[in-house]
């Protein structure tokens, strides 16, 4: 008896084991499988949104490209006049092109929300400290702010870009950079020397 | 490894030995000025027969007297010198970009020589619009980056205010591909600088430095600090900082730098460089007319990458 009911209770003991290591099995595995999940869906998200931000950098090449019809570009020309003039003429049949441009046109919300985690990440990151020197010695701009279908001002300067940031951000076309104004990442068109677009009250590189 | 102790000796000798020795030419030579007097030169270049030849300036364009002053020098030791042209470290234009500004920042003080057919290869500094490499005085034939060849010797201007992925891919299959025996790489932000306003871009460093030791990179020039320096050899490459040919950060040099082999912080420079066979002969002269520093450097051993023949 005292046999058989030690054995049953070993045996209800031994079940008991298996059922809770089973149900640790089992949400050990859910939890592994979540926390693999999360990343790869964030990061299905963030080519999703990555893309959409492609496709309005295309957008706006088109709409570049027509606006630029009828403009010769002065391929090395002696003339300053002619360079101001063609990038004065460009920007012009730009704004003309999208007169109602206004910010979070290109960075709409949740594309802003990706380059923040992107710049984010590289300030964070492991060339985080570089990245901050690079920026601070680059005579970084304050106290400027830039508005959408605005020419980047003449004289000022152009902050240049910490390389491991850069190579972070999606790439552009040629005709489009990235650039830091301040707290803002500014879209520019490099030829006509205008504001794309900007992403307003962001985390910049500055030395801690 | 090979070519690590090969360097190390080199550079012990180039360094120790060559840097800071005067070449043979290093007597007083008369020339005639331009407003007629006679002045006296302190070469200290060889001018040896069929010698690529070019001046250095940076940050130059602020169309104030020290620039021209510097310009005026500059010609002067073109008449003796008669180096084809001049390569630009950026900032060639700060401020405004009028056609005025081009005027008094560029076409004016460089008049005489650009009338003479001294060419300008530009690269862009963070004070420079874009457009600029559309101005044809600056041959950048409207690139951010680009190269030239001249003799033996390969030019690679880049873009180091936008070091994106496109322009490292364009260095690295561009210096694959020379065959130059020297290697030249310019641009505006410097690898290394003991200039305390800026000093180092370490990000940049950690970008280029191994393309630039991989392919066999001989020379980097730079600007963007107020200062002339020169390096000792920093992973078998020699690097130079000419960043005050028209503005200036006096007294700006970080004292008791175990990095620096020469530099000046008290006036504008420009330099003079003259490659002949395996040597490059430099001297760096202030808007004085007073020869800063000078010497000449060996040229290194190409990487055993390079010298590798691929076999098909």
């Amino acid at each position: 008896m005292n046999r058989f009911f030690t054995t049953q209770t070993r045996r209800r003991g031994d079940t008991r084991k298996i059922v809770i290591t089973s149900v640790a099995v089992v949400v050990l595995a859910s939890t592994f499988a979540a926390s693999q999940a999360k990343p790869a869906q964030r990061v299905n998200a963030n080519a999703a949104i990555s893309a959409e931000f492609s496709k309005r950098v295309t957008d706006y090449m088109k709409l570049r490209q027509s606006a630029q019809s009828g403009l010769t570009t002065p391929k090395n020309t002696q003339s300053p006049t002619q360079l101001n003039q063609y990038q004065h003429q460009l920007a012009e049949h730009i704004r003309s092109a999208r007169p109602q441009a206004q910010q979070g046109d290109i960075f709409a919300p949740e594309i802003a929300v990706l380059f923040r985690h992107l710049v984010a990440q590289s300030i964070n990151g492991p060339q985080g400290a570089q990245i901050r020197k690079s920026y601070e010695r680059a005579e970084p701009i304050r106290g400027v702010h830039l508005a959408v279908n605005q020419a980047y001002p003449d004289g000022m300067p152009l902050q240049s870009m910490p390389p491991s940031l850069l190579l972070n951000l999606p790439k552009l076309p040629k005709e489009l950079e990235y650039r830091f104004v301040d707290h803002e990442l500014i879209l520019r068109d490099v030829a006509a020397n205008l504001v794309v677009d900007f992403i307003p009250d962001l985390t910049t590189p500055t030395t801690k | 490894m090979i070519r690590k102790l090969v360097l190390a000796a080199l550079i012990t000798v180039g360094a120790g030995t060559l840097a800071f020795r005067l070449t043979p030419a290093s007597t007083p030579t008369l020339i005639k000025t331009p407003a007629g007097s006679q002045a006296q030169l302190d070469l200290k270049l060889p001018l040896e027969q069929k010698s690529v030849r070019f001046a250095v300036i940076g940050d130059n364009g602020t169309g104030e007297q020290p620039q021209y002053d510097v310009a005026a020098e500059m010609e002067a030791y073109e008449q003796v010198v008669h180096y084809d042209f001049v390569i630009m470290m950026g900032d060639n234009i700060y401020g405004g970009h009028k056609p005025k500004d081009f005027e008094r920042k560029f076409e004016t003080p460089y008049k005489p020589l650009l009338d003479t057919g001294v060419k300008f290869y530009a690269c862009l500094g963070n004070h420079d619009n874009s457009d600029e490499t559309l101005f044809k005085p600056f041959n950048m034939n409207g690139q951010r980056y680009y190269t030239f060849k001249k003799g033996d010797v390969q030019f690679f201007a880049l873009d180091s205010n936008y070091m994106d992925s496109a322009q490292l891919d364009w260095i690295q299959q561009q210096l694959r591909e020379s065959n130059a025996k020297w290697k030249i790489a310019f641009f505006h932000h410097p690898l290394y600088s003991d200039g305390r306003f800026h000093g180092s871009d370490v990000d940049l460093r950690n970008q280029l430095m191994p393309i630039f030791e991989k392919y066999g990179v001989n020379v980097v020039m730079s600007g963007h600090d107020h200062v002339y320096e020169r390096f000792k050899p920093e992973g078998g490459i020699y690097f130079f900082l000419v960043g005050n040919s028209g503005e200036l950060r006096y007294h700006n040099l970080r004292q008791g730098s175990d990095i620096m082999a020469a530099g000046f912080d008290t006036d504008r420079t420009f330099m003079l460089v003259e490659i002949a066979g395996d040597k490059l002969y430099f001297q760096t002269v202030s808007r004085t007319g007073q020869t800063v520093d000078s010497g000449a450097l060996q040229r290194q051993p190409k990487p055993p990458a390079e010298n590798t023949t691929p076999t098909q």
